[in-house]
């Protein structure tokens, strides 16, 4: 039971704390995607990690330690597939990917670009407790606009619906 | 055999009771029963999500947060207690193996004294799999029907009649999201992101015609709205992430914009999931509310809990918050607010009328629950 209530603790101590770094960013920046809320299907076929992905290649650093305040989890909801058997592009092994996903755009300091981003959820398995919940929101809507609406199990629309954890897709520039 | 085994069994058990003392002590043989029900009271209703399995409901006295029992439901639910407060209505999935397999998406009307089921019956599996809100599920005004929203992730709306306990018609809402029962009629009114309210007239079968839609009422861009809305006055009240209540009258063949009202200050905004809650007798809005918000905080944990005076739409009263997320209030004289903290904690706050409008945390429990969202009262 400990453990369980540890990990709790340990997720909402990183979402409070995912929060309050994001909160240097500045408000009104949006993508075409965030103006039309469209849904993307079949994201997970994903594309490739971009050269300047410190992360896809380094584990090491802060945003190693808070996987919730990397750049890219700016509109993250969920437990991250990092931690559990997966990693932050690939669904752990035996799970699915979801059929649909929401976007967030997020803005990588390392070119002062904004990206887009699909998470995916995946699905199947239930929640691994011991993996960080990160709760970002920027940029989330209601679900009137679906396609950027984070409250929702996105494994609704596969065969298997248990929700397992998410990945963060670079799909592209956003501008 | 069985028989066999359980005669020497009770042989064994006997000769142990025996000779520990038990019979010579005087304790009397005791017979096994289940509680009636909970005891009289005020009750609070607080519902785990349950984002790994089963979303319990806890029940609470509504005066020291005592724990009186629970309720199961199955997975991603919500709830909505009916306003005669004779029923605990709760929606939720129940996924054949668990984590796969087919989906049943159940509709639980239970008993919130006996914690029983009066009711329970099947709707169609494209039930939204959503954090627990209230414009998810709600009941008509006479309480005949129930209206359930779903998302595959193509949004509708499920009539069902809540008196014979059946699915009766899928309303396509497309970018629409919530629906809120009309006043009078067979209506309900829904936020599309389109910046426009939608109001669907249905019939007796459940089927509805073309919506009326407004005029565009707000900006999904600039300043969405919270799918969270309270009836008062006969309105319905919702409001904005930048803090801004939108009062829309929905009487009228469509829906109009009937005024505005930014209440809030520079620095200060609205945050948590089922953020607001009103009190008809002293006509007060209760509001959560957090500081330095930024694009992304709308969801932050509350800082503090705003008063609003309907009748003058003035704030008449800031109170420390516990950071919650989600609050709900009585429907009494003296009011009674119940919030949710993120971190499964429940607080109870005492409300001091008058011009200037005062909470006070008179009890609190921490650890309540591993993922509240959404609180109920039954008085």
């Amino acid at each position: 039971m400990s453990r369980i209530i540890d990990s709790l603790l340990k997720r909402f101590d990183k979402a409070v704390e995912a929060n309050v770094r994001s909160s240097a960013r500045s408000y009104g920046r949006r993508s075409f995607l965030a103006t039309t809320g469209t849904v993307l299907a079949g994201a997970a076929a994903g594309l490739p990690i971009l050269p300047f992905d410190r992360r896809a290649n380094a584990a090491t650093g802060d945003e190693a330690a808070d996987p919730c305040s990397y750049w890219r989890q700016c509109a993250i909801d969920g437990f991250v597939c990092e931690e559990s058997g997966g990693s932050i592009t690939q669904c752990p092994p035996g799970t699915s990917t979801s059929a649909v996903s929401w976007v967030g755009t997020c803005m990588n300091p390392d070119d002062n670009k904004n990206y887009l981003i699909s998470y995916n959820d995946c699905c199947g398995k239930q929640a691994v407790f011991g993996a960080t919940f990160c709760n970002n929101n920027k940029g989330e809507r209601p679900g009137y606009r679906m396609g950027l609406y984070n409250d929702i199990n996105w494994c609704m629309a596969n065969t298997d619906k248990g929700y397992h954890c998410t990945v963060s897709i670079v799909m592209g520039q956003a501008e | 055999m069985k028989r066999q085994i359980h005669a020497v069994l009770s042989v064994v058990v006997l000769s142990g009771l025996a000779a520990s003392g038990a019979f010579a002590q005087g304790v009397e043989p005791e017979t096994l029963s289940v509680m009636e029900r909970i005891p009289e009271g005020p009750h609070v209703y607080v519902m785990d999500f349950g984002i790994n399995g089963a979303s319990p409901i806890y029940v609470l006295n509504g005066d020291d947060l005592s724990l009186l029992g629970s309720i199961t439901t199955g997975t991603f639910a919500t709830m909505k207690m009916s306003d005669d407060k004779s029923t605990l209505y709760s929606s939720s999935a129940y996924l054949r193996r668990y984590t796969y397999g087919e989906v049943e998406a159940v509709i639980h009307a239970w008993d919130p004294q006996t914690l029983s089921i009066k009711k329970e019956f099947t709707v169609t599996p494209k039930v939204a799999q959503a954090l627990s809100q209230r414009g998810t599920l709600n009941a008509s005004a006479d309480g005949k029907y129930l209206l359930i929203q779903n998302a595959t992730p193509a949004t509708s709306i499920t009539i069902a009649d809540a008196v014979e306990g059946k699915d009766l018609a899928e309303i396509p809402t497309p970018g629409c999201w919530t629906a809120y029962p009309s006043v009078e009629g067979m209506s309900f009114t829904t936020l599309c992101g389109d910046g426009t309210v939608a109001k669907y007239t249905y019939d007796a079968s459940g089927k509805a015609g073309q919506p009326a839609k407004s005029d565009k009422i707000f900006d999904a861009d600039k300043d969405p709205l919270y799918g969270d809305a309270m009836r008062i006055d006969g309105k319905l009240v919702y409001v904005s992430y930048g803090g801004t209540l939108y009062v829309i009258d929905d009487s009228g063949e469509k829906p109009t914009l009937a005024k505005t009202v930014p209440f809030t200050e520079e620095g200060w905004a609205p945050g948590g999931y089922n953020l607001m809650a009103y009190n008809k007798p002293t006509n007060t809005l209760f509001i959560l509310m957090h500081s330095e918000p930024f694009d992304g905080s709308h969801k932050a944990p509350a800082e503090e809990i705003w008063a609003i005076d309907m009748a003058t739409d003035k704030v008449v009263g800031r109170s420390e918050a516990h950071h919650e997320a989600s609050l709900t209030v009585s429907a009494t004289d003296d009011p009674v607010v119940y919030a949710i903290d993120h971190m499964g904690g429940v607080h109870r706050y005492a409300v001091e009328k008058g011009d200037k409008v005062t909470l006070t945390q008179t009890a609190s429990r921490e650890g309540v629950t591993m993922f509240p969202t959404i609180v109920e009262a039954d008085f």
